[in-house]
């Protein structure tokens, strides 16, 4: 949990300096003011990266080079760490005073999850969006799959450099191959294994808040069609020529897709707007109760809602904050002081074109 | 923005500075301490850098550095191991590996490693010498010691690829934790990879 958080130069934050309860806290503020963006530094402090789909530079103020966050945080009740961001040419991390390299190593010290009006495209959006729902899940659980995508990635744009070359070394693409292939085949099983548990998950909270038989399903489609690192290396050498025309690499975890179906119908072909945003909710809360499985990851896990309880009906708003209750701590925003009887216990701040102010009511 | 200093003292602070390491302060420190050496001393300095380029040189054979384009001091040696190569991407690290005192064959400098998203490729690398080195005859092992990353790693097949023809053994360092450690500092991916390369007792 978070005790503590200092911004410099993040958004429209010039510097700021805010102390939180443990359990539950409410940004208050009205439209353009900051909420979101206090929320996105909570965020970027565990993942380093932002739950909108932004640039890493849009999070500078305008005007400044770098922007530094460090926070305070409480991540297995032992004692106090000091995570420190510092973001200018280069990233800089740093845990308790001491530089760490990998940003797998750093991740681990702050689960967050981010519940969006945003997230429906998880559900209607294109598949880089899923796949980056799923990245991110499997991510904050599995450093070895965190640093296997950056691996693959790293390899993917080489590959594909050479691809667009004039007349590209056959030695040299195939220089790259085996990497990709023994990344993919890592990336690939962690994809399976987790779209099984986020389907059984799914079917329970759908059992669970709807009470009734609603048909959910999730198909994970691989696009190599295989595994394993040498049916990989196969694929690879069947394909070279034609991705040498193509100028691209045609396959691999780049273009998986993730197939969400409700009563047997694709959601993002034929699901209605009501739908997909239920089932992008649903998603987010399967997300956190597979996160929530050991005492560990529940000491650790702060919970992010922006704006998204406003138009849920009472009964889905009571499910809701029963899943998210599990999570340490919480953080709401709201343009103006929630009434409900669930906030009040809740600390609150009120937001003010990036300036913040506690609120004792 | 006007300097503090006389013109010739900054500019001697700002290629100072330009090396790797030498900040500001440290700059001025050592342009400072050099104002008092004596004039002899001065020019030797000089002489010692106008001369660096031309003097020294890389082996012919090795690419490791050299003076005036002789062999190495490694290659002239005659208690090394010639059936023997280490490959490295940087002179630099035969020193680093040469203070481990372990390693008494010879050793050949790639100038660098395979790197697509920056421009380099097969023609920045010395692989058409180390080629020449091994079909030459009397080579029985060449060891990969190159970076663990992802563009080390495809340079590390793309050499056994262009060697494959001489039947040459070709073998790649251990990954693993650093000796003298505590594994328990060490980061997942070392760890995995010292788990995955371990040895039986
Ligand atoms: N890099 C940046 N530098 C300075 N200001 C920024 C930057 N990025 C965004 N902003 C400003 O931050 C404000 C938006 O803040 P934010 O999205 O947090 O609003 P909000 O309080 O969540 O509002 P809403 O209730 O409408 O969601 C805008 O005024 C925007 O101009
Ligand atoms: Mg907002
Ligand atoms: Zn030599």
């Amino acid at each position: 949990m978070i005790k503590k958080l200092f911004m410099r130069d993040f958004r429209n934050f010039s510097e700021v300096s805010l102390s939180f309860s443990d359990k539950l806290n409410v940004l208050t503020g009205e439209n353009g003011q900051g909420k979101t963006n206090l929320l996105e530094a909570i965020f970027f402090t565990g993942m380093l990266r932002s739950f909108r789909t932004s640039r890493v530079a849009d999070m500078k103020k305008i005007g400044s080079q770098s922007f530094y966050i460090s926070c305070e945080a409480d991540s297995d009740g032992k004692w106090t760490k000091k995570l420190e961001i510092e973001y200018g040419e280069l990233r800089k991390l740093k845990i308790d005073s001491s530089i760490v390299k990998k940003a797998s190593e750093f991740i681990r010290n702050l689960m967050t999850v981010a519940f969006s009006p945003d997230d429906i495209a998880i559900v209607n959006g294109n598949s880089r969006i899923r796949r980056r729902f799923i990245d991110i899940c499997i991510s904050m659980e599995s450093p070895s799959y965190m640093s296997a995508l950056l691996e693959y990635s790293e390899a993917l744009l080489s590959r594909n450099r050479l691809l667009r070359s004039v007349s590209p070394d056959i030695k040299i693409l195939r220089a790259f191959e085996p990497v990709m292939a023994e990344k993919a085949s890592v990336i690939s099983k962690y994809r399976l294994d987790y779209s099984e548990l986020l389907k059984k998950e799914m079917q329970k909270i759908l059992c669970d808040y709807m009470r009734d038989e609603t048909d959910f399903d999730i198909r994970y489609r691989n696009s190599s069609g295989t595994f394993s690192k040498d049916e990989y290396m196969n694929k690879f050498e069947k394909e070279r020529n034609k991705d040498i025309l193509r100028k691209m690499t045609s396959f691999g975890p780049q273009t998986d897709e993730f197939d969400f179906f409700l009563n047997s119908k694709l959601l993002r072909c034929f699901g209605s707007t009501g739908q997909c945003r239920f089932i992008s909710l649903c998603l987010k809360m399967a997300e956190l109760n597979l996160l929530l499985k050991t005492e560990e990851n529940i000491k650790k896990a702060v919970v992010l809602v922006d704006d998204v309880t406003g138009e849920l009906d009472s009964r889905a708003r009571d499910y809701f904050f029963k899943v998210i209750n599990r999570a340490g701590q919480t953080f709401f925003t709201f343009t103006s002081v929630p009434t409900d009887k669930y906030f009040k216990e809740a600390s609150i701040y009120k937001i003010n074109s990036g300036r913040v102010a506690s609120l004792y009511v | 923005m006007s300097s503090k200093y006389p013109e010739p003292l900054k500019e001697l602070v700002d290629f100072l500075k330009s090396l790797p390491g030498i900040g500001l302060k440290n700059a001025e420190r050592l342009a400072f301490s050099m104002l008092k050496w004596p004039q002899d001393k001065l020019e030797a300095f000089g002489d010692s850098v106008k001369n660096l380029k031309s003097s020294v040189t890389s082996c012919p054979e090795c690419g490791n550095l050299s003076s005036e384009g002789v062999l190495c001091s490694i290659c002239v040696s005659a208690s090394r191991d010639r059936s023997v190569i280490c490959v490295i991407e940087e002179s630099l690290q035969i020193y680093t590996i040469e203070s481990g005192g372990l390693f008494k064959g010879v050793y050949h400098v790639l100038g660098g490693k395979l790197s697509p998203l920056s421009g380099r490729g097969a023609e920045s690398l010395t692989t058409d010498l180390l080629h020449r080195r091994v079909s030459f005859g009397g080579v029985n092992e060449v060891i990969l010691a190159l970076s663990p990353d992802v563009e080390g790693q495809a340079t590390s097949v793309y050499i056994s690829e262009i060697l494959k023809d001489t039947n040459v053994k070709v073998s790649v360092l251990a990954r693993g934790l650093p000796a003298g450690s505590d594994i328990s500092y060490a980061d997942s991916a070392t760890i995995a990879a010292a788990i995955s390369g371990r040895k039986s007792l």
